[in-house]
């Protein structure tokens, strides 16, 4: 948790640019948009779990 | 000092979701997210703190906790809605954020609707002649 959360985020972006260009410039135009795609489920499936526990910690200190 | 860990991991945030800007948008606007969540967990403890002291003197004054209670959901809801507006926002879809910010106006003032029913019957028994 913390700031590796966002290194590791920002890890995947950048290698789901490179590949994306990569498989662009090999003339790969479907893959590629298939290298983000996956890049982009992977990085929100991380997101989720965090949104998800600060809403039960919001939930649990407002008793929403 | 907490502060300057806060500020280092907003900074931190900003700068790589600028960096992955120009080449994937849309991760960018995860980071911003993950930044925002990772700022509020850090800054948890203290607003549990400040909860429970306003919960101990509100009980200390026997204050009916009914209303304290319904403080609290209403600053937490106001907090919610802020957070997801903003996000819209980030994300460029500033329809959707203004949507967001109404919802979360009129939860509050739904919330708040016994509370006035209250203090209406309180006015009313306080006038002399009815």
């Amino acid at each position: 948790m913390g700031v590796d959360l966002i290194f590791k985020i920002a890890a995947i972006g950048i290698l789901v640019s490179v590949l994306h260009q990569v498989l662009v410039r090999a003339g790969r135009e479907e893959q590629a948009m298939l290298t983000t795609l996956a890049g982009l489920i992977v990085v929100l499936l991380m997101i989720i779990g965090e949104i998800s526990y600060l809403f039960e910690t919001v939930k649990t200190i407002f008793n929403l | 000092m907490e502060i300057i860990k806060i500020m280092g991991v907003a900074i931190v945030g900003a700068v790589s979701a600028l960096i992955i800007k120009e080449h994937k948008p849309q991760l960018a606007i995860v980071i911003g997210i993950g930044t925002a969540v990772i700022l509020f967990l850090m800054i948890l403890s203290q607003v549990e703190y400040v909860l429970n002291v306003v919960t101990i003197t509100a009980t200390g004054l026997d204050i009916n906790t009914e209303y304290i209670a319904a403080i609290f959901k209403m600053i937490g809801i106001s907090y919610l809605s802020q957070f997801g507006s903003e996000i819209c926002r980030d994300a460029g879809q500033n329809a959707i954020a203004a949507k967001v910010e109404l919802a979360g106006k009129i939860m509050i003032v739904a919330l708040s609707v016994p509370i006035l029913i209250e203090l209406m019957n309180l006015l009313v028994s306080l006038l002399p002649n009815t």
